[in-house]
């Protein structure tokens, strides 16, 4: 740094020399501050940008796991959940097995290898994901359990994949509860994210309606007939205990948690007239949210706790509606079309999914939460009805009759990659997607 | 038109319409004759039938003991020749018939309004009759959608019969939504067979 000494003194000199020595330390001190705040970025290495719209999909190779077991099993399933995702290219051919330099001159920048063995009648499932860019393991797991926990095992080991290489929780491991005319009436059942398992969770013999998970993943709200007339149930999922929600005599439906679960909003139905309410589960007062001629119902509670949508005919026909978690601020969010229904937020409050009727049938559109900047994410055919978000934002299940009966299908939002779920086997409705566990 | 005249107007029809309701009523009461063929036809009918007790003596009539626990019948005479219809009263036979309604809405049509008011004049018959009504929809829309529309149209009828006059405590409602179709299928006709309002008798 050059500066123009002008001696006039002894002393002034000392002062100019203090002057320029000082500012060169602080210069010197924010070129390191700077070199520090790069060094970090590099080394905490993002490998998938999954806020980037136009995310370029990792190529990754997953082999064939050794072993005589399941070894198909849970490579396919590693494979289809990993493709599911849409943030990978998997580049690998069922059955192949070769080295490390092999898939990285096939372009492979990760890759997956596992073996399963037996070990005193447990299956033992050891997964590895390798970085072959940088030559490094980046996640190394073992995991023990029984035959009929195969499929959790490969499911832990994609969320750990996603988890590293993300930084985001997978959605592997949630479930989706819904309805189901299996039976041959409409009860409660459980599956799998992606449709397997499906076990009945009710056995009323009635008919039982709309589903909702509590934020905790705990307890699931219906509705249910098995009194007579609609009412609100909460069923615990742990001792499969039911309570009514409300000590009310007149219909009572719908409904959804709030973001803290200690409320709960749904419809009252008296004299004809549906409007929302609110309650405490546990409490015996409601406290009225809306009012007028309007038949209001489904609504929904944003994860943030500022909004409910909800679904009224107050305009002349069923449209979505939001207002503050008190009543207040109503806004009416949809205006076109006959019928708009089934809102649904996204887990960051910023987006709805919801059913509106066009020409074909019904479909799933999104927009945002101030109604604008609509896009539709289903086209049919049939009737495509009741989203539900997945906990990372990234899929809505719904249900559809594309393929003849009512069936439930999960839709990659960013991919528009579907997914048909086998649930029950019968006519399966209402998904409710699980949060995280 | 000055009250008094309106007043002798309103008496007037009052009075002519006291002699019709009477004059109608002696025609109603009349009874056949034990003794003639006819009476006898009808005895012989109703000899197992124990819940209809047919009193065919002359009509003031009453025997010894009897009083309050007269059961009165109507019968309603027909020619010689053509066939006989009888009609039990005490529970007069009134076929209970859906209602139905157009999409997405809980309107009562001049049909169904005339219909609602000859129920209501039966429920006027029979006091100690209560009927439950059920609202249904179609099941396009949400369940949840279509539960709050069957209750909107069950409401709206029973709000109909008691304008005219059926009493509240006898009417209750409850809705199906969607769930309980009588007709399957995507189409106008099933479409339009559920969207109705079902009575049942209690």
């Amino acid at each position: 740094m050059k500066v123009a000494l002008r001696s006039a003194s002894g002393l002034e000199n000392k002062y100019y020399k203090r002057k320029i020595v000082l500012r060169k330390i602080i210069i010197e001190f924010f070129i390191l501050v700077i070199a520090c705040l790069l060094a970090n970025t590099a080394t905490a290495k993002i490998y998938i940008d999954i806020s980037s719209p136009s995310a370029r999909r990792m190529p990754i190779a997953i082999e064939d796991f050794s072993g005589k077991e399941f070894s198909p099993l849970a490579s396919s399933l590693i494979r289809r959940n990993l493709d599911l995702s849409g943030l990978f290219n998997i580049i690998s051919e069922v059955g192949e097995k070769e080295d490390s330099p092999f898939w990285l001159s096939a372009g492979a920048e990760a890759f997956i290898k596992g073996s399963i063995s037996r070990e005193k009648g447990d299956l033992l499932v050891e997964v590895f994901l390798y970085d072959l860019a940088r030559n490094k393991t980046l996640l190394a797991k073992r995991y023990r359990g029984q035959e009929s926990n195969i499929r959790t095992m490969a499911h832990r080991f994609s969320n750990e994949v996603i988890e590293t290489l993300t930084g985001e929780k997978g959605i592997f491991e949630t479930k989706i509860a819904f309805i189901s005319k299996k039976s041959g009436n409409k009860e409660l059942y459980l599956m799998d994210f992606d449709g397997h398992n499906a076990r009945k969770l009710t056995n009323n013999g009635s008919i039982n309606l709309s589903p909702k998970w509590s934020r905790d993943g705990k307890k699931l709200l219906f509705t249910s007939f098995k009194e007579g007339k609609a009412a609100l149930y909460i069923k615990d999922l742990a001792s499969y205990n039911e309570v009514a929600l409300t000590e009310e005599k007149h219909m009572t439906m719908g409904g959804d948690w709030s973001p803290d679960g200690r409320k709960v909003v749904f419809t009252l139905t008296r004299r004809g007239d549906s409007d929302l309410f609110l309650t405490e589960p546990g409490k015996t007062t409601i406290r009225r949210l809306t009012s007028g001629w309007g038949l209001d119902v489904s609504p929904a509670w944003a994860p943030d706790g500022n909004s409910i949508a909800f679904v009224s005919d107050r305009g002349g026909n069923p449209n979505i509606y939001k207002m503050t978690g008190r009543g207040e601020e109503l806004t009416r969010l949809t205006f076109e079309g006959k019928y708009n229904t089934s809102p649904a937020w996204s887990k960051d409050s910023k987006w709805i999914a919801y059913s509106s009727l066009q020409k074909g049938g019904f479909r799933i559109y999104i927009m945002q939460a101030d109604g604008s900047s609509k896009r539709q994410l289903t086209f049919g055919p049939g009737n495509d009805e009741d989203p539900s978000w997945s906990p990372d934002g990234r899929f809505v299940a719904f249900t559809s009759t594309r393929d003849g009966k009512k069936t439930i299908y999960i839709i990659n939002v960013g991919s528009s990659k579907i997914m048909k779920l086998e649930g029950s086997g019968g006519a399966d409705m209402s998904p409710t997607w699980s949060p995280f566990f | 038109m000055s009250f008094i005249a309106k007043f002798n107007n309103t008496f007037t029809l009052l009075i002519i319409t006291a002699i019709l309701i009477t004059g109608c009523e002696g025609v109603k009461k009349k009874v056949p004759d034990t003794n003639s063929e006819f009476g006898q036809q009808i005895n012989q009918r109703f000899a197992e039938d124990k819940s209809m007790t047919v009193d065919t003596r002359p009509e003031n009539t009453l025997s010894p003991g009897e009083g309050q626990d007269i059961k009165e019948e109507d019968i309603s005479i027909i020619k010689e020749g053509t066939e006989a219809q009888i009609i039990e009263t005490q529970h007069e036979v009134f076929t209970l018939k859906d209602i139905h309604f157009q999409f997405d809405k809980s309107d009562l049509g001049s049909a169904s309004r005339a219909y609602l008011e000859s129920m209501a004049t039966w429920l006027d018959e029979n006091r100690s009759l209560k009927v439950n009504i059920e609202g249904h929809a179609d099941d396009r829309g949400t369940s949840e959608y279509n539960l709050a529309l069957g209750a909107r149209r069950a409401d709206a009828v029973k709000r109909y019969l008691e304008i005219l006059g059926v009493e509240a405590g006898r009417l209750s409602t409850i809705s199906y939504g969607e769930e309980m179709p009588v007709m399957e299928g995507q189409n106008e006709t099933a479409w339009a067979a559920n969207r109705r309002v079902h009575f049942e008798g209690i």
